[in-house]
């Protein structure tokens, strides 16, 4: 008996139904793949008009960096420069730095720019900031020796260092492998073998670097603050020169307030001056309320009284002040200074 | 006759760091807080221990307020000061200084 679907019946029925199905499945292929071009079109229309809205927004706006780019020497100018630069990144606009023509450049500045790009850039998100080098010889050496290029994307070529400068040193936890090295590279570059002579350097660098983490943490952000430390040699004056500063609250928003000052604070303001001042004079200033704590800036004042380091300079909020031996000259800032700043000299 | 005390040595370069660093143990590595917990509160969980402890605080870079007030303030913070002072003995060649500040961190440790 021949089989059902040996027959020539089944076999022509069978036929029709596979031409069936081949015809609806080209259909559909069809209507999907006219739907995905369509979509294809729309979706690039969209993107493009999205970018170009975007560009439109974050116009690049061109920044003219001060031809003393020194904050130390510089400080107003330098600070209003940043706050216009703080400005646009609010604005999520696109920054260009022209640094072109900048004359004169000092570390403390470096070290600032790269504090008010990493905060830019990890807490607000801001990524759109490009520049150019000075046409000064001795500033772009500056840049290049200080190592200024590791921190930032760089497409030049990147020369290794010559040892003048203890290059920039970042991190967020107290390290004292890091206040060693700079320690040492102070002593190779004062022939200094009695390691006792720079005994009051390892002191300052970890105190300097604790403010940093216990001062400044953001509840808001959840982020620690950084700290940049660098340190250059003077060969004119035979000495070295320190800079060390963090992206905290700084120190006058970070201290205890007594209740007086908080009332004089709130209807005529107080002086971010005096209150570095005082707390560099050990009044009890520590937020934690313990009288144990707060040891620590009148420590780094006192190593200036003895003589171990000299020419200090806090920048700190609004406030500055320079301490001597036997004095402390001050002055208000015009504009915010974000974090603190604190430089010496060791000879 | 009087018993003649046992006396243990610490030496923080040889036996914890050349680097003492901050505070506490979140600060960093060689905090005065990790000092406090490794090297000198087991010498003190014994309440009968009278022994003396030789600090020897010579041979490393240099100490911040931080980590001498958190290893030897807060002992006696814990301990009382009266038995931290009778106790502990400090040893400095390099910085004469360093003693009576610490003696002062364990006098004041628990000033409100």
């Amino acid at each position: 008996m021949k089989k059902v679907y040996q027959s020539d019946k089944w076999k022509r029925y069978s036929q029709r139904k596979s031409e069936r199905i081949i015809k609806k499945r080209q259909k559909l292929k069809a209507i999907k793949s006219a739907k995905s071009r369509e979509f294809r079109e729309n979706y690039k229309k969209i993107k493009i008009s999205k970018y170009q809205d975007q560009r439109k927004k974050r116009k690049k706006i061109t920044i003219k960096a001060p031809s003393n780019f020194s904050i130390v020497n510089n400080t107003n100018e330098m600070l209003s420069f940043f706050n216009d630069y703080y400005h646009y990144v609010r604005e999520d606009k696109r920054i260009f730095f022209d640094m072109s023509e900048v004359l004169e450049m000092t570390e403390d500045a470096i070290l600032y720019m790269l504090s008010r790009f990493n905060y830019s850039e990890k807490i607000l998100g801001h990524q759109y900031v490009s520049g150019n080098v000075p046409s000064n010889l001795k500033c772009q050496e500056l840049l290049m020796e200080s190592g200024f290029y590791d921190h930032v994307h760089y497409s030049g070529n990147i020369e290794a260092p010559s040892g003048k400068i203890f290059s920039i040193k970042t991190k967020q936890l107290v390290y004292g492998e890091t206040a060693k090295e700079v320690i040492e590279f102070a002593k190779n570059y004062l022939n200094i073998n009695n390691g006792n002579q720079l005994k009051g350097i390892y002191p300052i660098l970890i105190e300097c670097m604790a403010n940093t983490r216990n001062h400044a943490y953001d509840r808001l952000t959840n982020t620690i603050a950084r700290w940049w430390l660098v340190a250059m040699h003077n060969e004119k004056d035979i000495s070295v020169h320190f800079t060390f500063l963090d992206n905290g609250f700084g120190i006058p928003r970070t201290i205890r307030k007594k209740p007086l000052e908080k009332l004089a604070g709130f209807f005529i303001g107080l002086k971010d001056t005096e209150l570095i001042s005082s707390a560099l004079e050990g009044e009890f200033r520590t937020k934690t309320g313990f009288k144990w704590r707060g040891k620590g800036l009148p420590k780094i004042r006192s190593y200036v009284v003895n003589g171990a380091i000299k020419n200090m300079q806090i920048i700190s909020n609004s406030g500055y002040v320079f301490c001597e031996k036997d004095d402390m000259q001050t002055q208000e800032l015009e504009n915010r200074f974000y974090g603190t700043l604190l430089s010496w000299d060791i000879s | 006759m009087e018993e003649e005390r046992e006396i243990v040595q610490i030496n923080i370069a040889k036996d914890f760091s050349t680097i003492p660093s901050s505070r506490y143990e979140k600060d960093g590595p060689f905090s005065g807080e990790e000092f406090r917990i490794k090297y000198l509160e087991p010498h003190f969980k014994d309440p009968k221990a009278n022994y003396f402890i030789k600090i020897i605080l010579d041979g490393v870079e240099g100490y911040a307020t931080s980590f001498l007030e958190e290893a030897f303030g807060g002992l006696a913070r814990i301990y009382g000061k009266q038995r931290c002072l009778e106790r502990l003995e400090f040893i400095s060649i390099e910085d004469r200084l360093l003693v009576e500040e610490i003696r002062q961190y364990i006098e004041e440790c628990d000033v409100e």
